[in-house]
């Protein structure tokens, strides 16, 4: 298991509100249990900071929008899960990755541990064109985790 | 009517435009209001007032009907410190704050402390503690402050407070 530094959506959000209107591409890996909670975190964090809903899909979207992504005019940013292996779509990932970064998106891929570490190795062109490789931890509202 | 009994109707109007305003000033779900005091004293700190931006706030266990939320240690650039307790309750027209307690360490002031206090009911002199009042360092005068949104004294604090007094 690689060692990614960690980020929770709080911290991620308002990283992507500072960088406002820059192309950014994110892997975030989390436990395979916590794709809920990380989902929900997300959600609420875009709604306070930003003051908008974060689309949230599949990756196997992307192959239903072959004119480009599909973006809300005020939220750049678009949560794409990764919850399967599939051949087929990380070959596109990795093909499309540069109409992916011209779409001027803010791109935060969802996934887990096992898929994260086959995703590195068969899509080397995604790899390169990654912002950063993130583990995110849910919030901790109780403290004791960091925020 | 006494002069006594004339201060007392006085000091009840105004404990009832207080009351009246605790049940006007609505707040979110305290998952959320956490997560905008988070972000309000993240705000904060990008203006440079705060040193960090990672500032903990914390749900505690339920309490009875109710929910409390604990800031307990944000420190300004300038060595002042603030912490904040909130105890909210669910009403049927949504949260309200029930209690609070905001506490400014100030630093390197002539005016060590400023204390911000929401009692849980109004007393029973409300002449001399009004449910709503702040302290001077350690006096014991109980000075009518006027009911706002946790997230509003957040930002009066931060923005006009702290810098200013006692300086």
């Amino acid at each position: 298991m690689s060692d990614f530094s960690t980020t929770t959506a709080f911290r991620l959000i308002r990283r992507l509100a500072l960088g406002e209107k820059s192309t950014a591409m994110y892997l975030l890996i989390h436990e395979d249990a916590e794709q809920p909670v990380v989902e929900a975190d997300l959600q609420a964090e875009a709604e306070v900071q930003l003051g908008s809903r974060l689309p949230i899909g599949s990756v196997s979207d992307l192959s239903s929008e072959p004119g480009g992504l599909r973006l809300n005019d005020k939220n750049p940013i678009r949560v794409l899960r990764i919850d399967h292996w599939s051949p087929e779509l990380v070959g596109l990932l990795d093909t499309h990755v540069i109409r992916l970064e011209r779409s001027q998106a803010q791109l935060l891929f969802l996934t887990t541990d096992v898929l994260s570490e086959q995703l590195l190795i068969a899509a080397p062109n995604f790899r390169s064109r990654l912002t950063e490789v993130l583990r995110i931890l849910p919030d901790s509202p109780a403290g004791g985790a960091p925020n | 009517m006494s002069w006594e009994d004339d201060l007392l109707s006085m000091a009840r109007e105004r404990e009832n435009a207080s009351e009246a305003a605790i049940a006007t000033t609505l707040l979110e779900h305290p998952g959320t209001l956490r997560r905008e005091l988070r972000h309000d004293l993240a705000r904060q700190a990008d203006f440079g007032r705060l040193k960090q931006s990672d500032n903990v706030i914390n749900l505690g266990p339920p309490t009875y009907g109710g929910q409390e939320l604990v800031c307990p240690a944000v420190e300004f650039k300038s060595d002042s410190k603030l912490d904040v307790k909130l105890d909210l309750e669910e009403r049927q027209q949504g949260w309200l704050v029930r209690r609070f307690q905001f506490h400014l360490h100030l630093s390197g002031r002539r005016i060590p402390m400023l204390r911000i206090h929401l009692n849980e009911q109004v007393g029973h002199d409300p002449v001399r503690v009004p449910r709503c009042h702040f302290h001077i360092g350690d006096s014991q005068a109980h000075i009518p402050f006027p009911i706002m949104s946790p997230r509003l004294m957040v930002n009066l604090i931060c923005e006009h407070i702290e810098p200013d007094l006692g300086l």
